[in-house]
């Protein structure tokens, strides 16, 4: 594998206690873990691919990947994915 | 180009035991890698790596993602095209391997190696002294109810996923749990502190717009 070292991100970035809040803001009693996001995924982008309302459609998956950077990259490659233009 | 298989098709050409088989996995692994390789080309953090290597990586993991498809087609659950789901796999797959050779060195004993762990959190964004004075004893309680509320493994979890950005596949696998429960751990931690900070009058919103 090519991928060069990064090495771990400094732990003294700025905003921090904002990031905190935010998340804390966004915490809810009832959420989805990243395995049942998964499951849920391949069905999510198809609407958003087809231009649906997924924030109202699927607000639970919506949500998140609003608090889980992961998730949220992995979704966005997979729409990216499916829409490359390839021909 | 042949038509586009359907679902029913996908499954049916997997199960089969000779060429329809060998034809369908063909067809996989060229569609996935010319949209991994696509998708690569893309991100920022591979702008420095050249296309031969790109190419190769995209190869790489479509032939990983394949191999992890033929094992678990038969959980395909019908909801989305065959190929979105297979699709899902790989992009997973391609991207728990690049998190992983990217935190490879992680290591969490370095955190917690002075006995009890300790995360701090504050911030050197300053504002006006009023603000300030608003933050800083927010983040007191902050801190007190981390410490207090808290247990050592959801303080190291938190502070992890949202100080270093550790990805929590990476963190799972370091401290020998699963994504799921980790996912679990850290949503309790986060519902107590908000818990606490509520009973304290304290909104995270209402902080959070002394920051604007
Ligand atoms: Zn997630």
């Amino acid at each position: 594998m090519l991928l060069s070292r990064q090495g771990n991100p400094p732990p003294s970035q700025p905003n921090l206690i904002q990031k905190l809040l935010r998340m804390l803001a966004l915490t809810r009693e009832r959420e989805l873990t990243c395995d049942e996001v998964f499951d849920l995924m391949d069905y999510y982008t198809e609407l958003e691919q087809a231009g649906e309302n997924v924030q109202a459609l699927m607000p639970q998956v919506a949500h998140h990947l609003q608090i889980c950077p992961e998730c949220r990259e992995e979704c966005e490659a997979l729409l990216a994915v499916l829409t490359a233009n390839v021909s | 180009m042949a038509p586009e298989r359907t679902n029913e098709q996908w499954i049916s050409d997997l199960s089969d035991d000779g060429a329809a088989r060998d034809a369908a996995i063909q067809y996989l692994i060229t569609w996935l890698e010319r949209r991994l390789f696509f998708y690569l080309r893309e991100r920022s953090d591979l702008a420095r790596v050249n296309a031969d290597e790109l190419h190769q990586m995209a190869a790489d993991f479509a032939q990983d993602s394949v191999l992890i498809i033929i094992e678990k087609y038969a959980q395909f659950a019908g909801r989305s095209k065959f190929t979105t789901w297979a699709a899902k796999i790989a992009v997973h797959q391609a991207l728990g391997e690049m998190r992983r050779a990217r935190w490879r060195d992680l290591s969490l004993d370095e955190l917690t190696q002075n006995g009890s762990f300790e995360p701090r959190f504050l911030s050197s964004d300053q504002r006006s002294p009023e603000t300030e004075a608003i933050q800083k004893q927010v983040m007191a309680i902050v801190m007190d109810v981390m410490q207090r509320d808290l247990s050592e493994r959801q303080r190291l979890a938190l502070y992890s996923r949202l100080v270093l950005g550790v990805p929590i596949a990476i963190l799972a696998e370091q401290m020998q749990t699963n994504t799921n429960a980790l996912y679990k751990l850290i949503h309790d931690g986060r519902k107590r502190l908000k818990e606490r900070l509520l009973e304290k009058g304290i909104s995270p919103e209402e902080v959070l717009s002394t920051f604007r």
